[in-house]
């Protein structure tokens, strides 16, 4: 064997390398994913929501006295004429169910605080740009009054 | 005795293996020091 090995040490050499590369690249570590129940879930692996799951979550809103997330029947404002009210925050409101000047208009103080959590960056923004007394004079159609009040539309 | 050409193949044989026993026991011992 020894005797082998001193004959044909070259061959063995160059046998070896080419070993080690192919086995490197056999044995090289691969991306491997593993699923488990704490993987977090992407949106477009969230459960679809049903027309039932949405009429639960309408019928608990409802019951926990909260702003129906569903927008009543009839035309919706252009909130963003708002002073202080962007293209985001309109999206939230309107999420919120709320896309009439008369909805915002009619928001007591309780129901400002409900709401002012889930507006995220905005929050507090309804209370400083006095969202509420605007949306009343445009809900009542007082364009001058608002004008007069919070500068030209 | 052997043919030269079967002794010559046969060392091929062993580096290759050695090789990759080699790479085989590397890449384990990186995996495990991931883990």
């Amino acid at each position: 064997m020894v005797e082998l090995f001193r004959a044909y040490w070259p061959i063995v050499l160059i046998a070896l390398a080419i070993g080690l590369v192919v086995g490197f690249l056999l044995f090289r570590p691969r991306q491997r994913v593993r699923l488990t129940d704490s993987s977090p879930v992407r949106p477009h692996m969230a459960p679809r929501e049903t027309a039932l799951s949405h009429e639960a979550a309408v019928t608990t809103q409802h019951m926990i006295g909260t702003e129906s997330a569903v927008p009543p029947p009839g035309p919706q404002d252009e909130l963003e004429r708002l002073k202080g009210i962007g293209p985001k925050l309109a999206a939230m409101l309107k999420a919120h169910g709320l896309v009439r000047f008369d909805q915002i208009a009619g928001l007591t103080d309780s129901e400002l605080e409900r709401l002012d959590p889930d507006l995220g960056p905005f929050r507090g923004r309804l209370q400083r740009d006095r969202i509420v007394e605007q949306a009343a004079y445009l809900a009542r159609g007082d364009v001058d009054g608002f004008e007069e009040r919070f500068g030209k539309l | 005795m052997m043919p030269l050409f079967v002794e010559a193949a046969l060392m091929a044989l062993v580096g290759f293996s050695a090789g990759l026993l080699v790479a085989y026991l590397v890449a384990l011992r990186r995996r495990a020091r991931q883990e």
